[in-house]
């Protein structure tokens, strides 16, 4: 796809080029345009292959503003006014499901969404399940351990492990003894012994 | 053919229950000429696994097949027209021009149509379903997750559904864990009432304003609609909002003073896969209510 393809926000563009542009949608928050229809098309072909790229050449679940600039990284040309549009086609990736979310905690045990690619789905539902039944038999569980017991792929990143351990935490199914701010290195069942 | 969801749950006399737990000959909520009847359930199977649509609402979700019919202010939709109707233009975005769903009135709290001997089944029910719904230990001591609510809604929560004497953790992310001590049942289980059992389910739930709001994350589904049961079938107004709205992962639930007649749909999803279960009623003419929306036979 020809960079002069790309749909841009029309907040965003030169007025002299907007108003080149005869097609319009809603890409997000913002009004886009492009020369056809297919353009919105294509280039959401572009986003959904950048994604996929990024999201599985590691394994990675990743936070959307961190998606968003992977992306925007392997899209050749990209102008701001294309680049702003790019959280309004991730969210229709997720709206189709080629990406699939799954909410947990911060260190500051905010909530956020991480998105991963609909191929590595069952990896990830698998390994929340190993995690959660070893925590449940074991009483607590260490980042360490739980890197051993899901899958090499998922487990290459670190990051990976914390945020499938902070699933646990969102979902109310573990706790933790750290404090906001530090980071947890283990989690426990309620009730269990305190890890500190 | 209705097809459903494997956890909508419809209201019996008894209080709500997953539709795949129905029986034949179970009384289901319907309405009939626009009058809340009992109807009896002649059939009930698991189906194979079809394409479905999940509608959420205003008044809550449901998961329908897409062929089976949902009653709107336009008249009878199907799944998949519903889903068609979203809007082609906005990517990312998540709107159409969807007709307002029906839905149960409160103005007949389904609780007060029920004679004592159902209410206390319901009360019975109600406890040991939320106590199903709320424990996160599988063996051993109970251990019920609840929403970091005042001592006093926990209280009553422990009063209510576990009947024994707690003790309490404090946890992050919203949540707040209660265990039952070893000692005797120390406190006698005592009958909340329609308003008490819709608030012990809410316990259930994360607070976001002490008594008026709450929340939960989509996938603790049995959960949320079990809830969303019981408030219908207690007659509580509430209004429900989806968050994200382009594709949720949590639901804001907010009492209400007036329940509004119909529903508006804020998002929709085709699913390519999903259980299902088939009912049939031993009558026709007549809405199933399933998850407080009203579906066509």
């Amino acid at each position: 796809m020809k960079s002069a393809d790309y749909p841009l926000a029309v907040s965003k563009a030169r007025p002299s080029v907007v108003r080149e542009l005869v097609v319009q949608y809603k890409v997000g928050k913002f009004t886009a345009c492009a020369r056809t229809e297919a353009c919105f098309d294509q280039f959401l072909e572009q986003v959904r292959e950048a994604a996929i790229e990024v999201l599985r050449n590691p394994v990675r679940l990743l936070m959307l503003p961190h998606l968003h600039n992977s992306i925007a990284r392997r899209i050749p040309s990209l102008s701001d006014a294309s680049r702003v549009l790019l959280e309004g086609f991730v969210s229709e990736l997720i709206i189709r499901g080629d990406l699939q979310r799954v909410s947990t905690v911060s260190k500051d045990f905010e909530s956020y969404q991480a998105v991963y690619s609909d191929q590595t789905h069952t990896m990830i539902v698998e390994s929340l399940s190993k995690l959660r039944e070893r925590i449940l038999s074991s009483k607590s569980i260490s980042v360490s351990a739980a890197a051993r017991i899901i899958p090499r792929a998922l487990a290459a990143s670190e990051q990976n492990v914390h945020i499938l351990m902070g699933v646990l935490v969102y979902r109310g199914l573990a706790t933790t003894d750290a404090a906001p701010g530090v980071g947890f290195d283990t989690l426990r069942v309620p009730f269990a012994p305190p890890r500190l | 053919m209705l097809l459903l969801g494997c956890n909508a749950t419809v209201l019996r006399e008894a209080g709500p229950v997953p539709v795949e737990e129905l029986r034949a000959g179970d009384g289901v909520l319907c309405l009939q000429r626009g009058i809340p009847t009992f109807v009896p359930v002649e059939e009930v199977r698991i189906a194979q696994s079809k394409t479905a649509v999940w509608v959420y609402t205003d008044a809550g979700d449901l998961v329908v097949g897409s062929d089976s019919a949902i009653v709107t202010a336009a008249g009878l939709r199907l799944g998949v027209e519903l889903a068609a109707m979203r809007d082609k233009q906005a990517i990312g975005r998540m709107q159409g021009g969807w007709p307002r769903l029906e839905i149960l009135s409160a103005r007949v709290p389904v609780y007060e149509m029920c004679d004592r001997n159902c209410q206390e089944a319901f009360q019975e029910n109600s406890r040991s379903r939320l106590l199903s719904l709320g424990r996160i230990t599988q063996s051993g001591l109970d251990v019920v997750r609840v929403g970091s609510h005042s001592r006093t809604v926990l209280d009553r929560f422990a009063q209510f559904v576990l009947g024994k004497e707690c003790t309490l953790e404090p946890g992050p992310a919203g949540w707040t864990w209660l265990r039952t001590t070893d000692s005797p049942r120390t406190h006698k289980q005592v009958e909340a009432g329609q308003d008490g059992a819709a608030g012990c389910a809410l316990t259930l739930w994360q607070a976001i304003e002490e008594g008026e709001a709450y929340r939960l994350p989509l996938e603790d589904e049995a959960l949320r609609i079990h809830t969303l049961g019981v408030l219908y079938y207690c007659g509580v107004s509430f209004e429900t909002e989806y968050r994200p709205r382009y594709m949720p992962l949590h639901i804001d639930l907010s009492l209400a003073q007036q329940r509004a007649p119909h529903a508006q749909i804020q998002a929709i999803r085709l699913l390519s896969e999903c259980a299902l279960v088939d009912v049939r009623l031993a009558e026709r003419g007549c809405y199933l209510v399933a998850n407080g929306l009203l579906c066509g036979l």
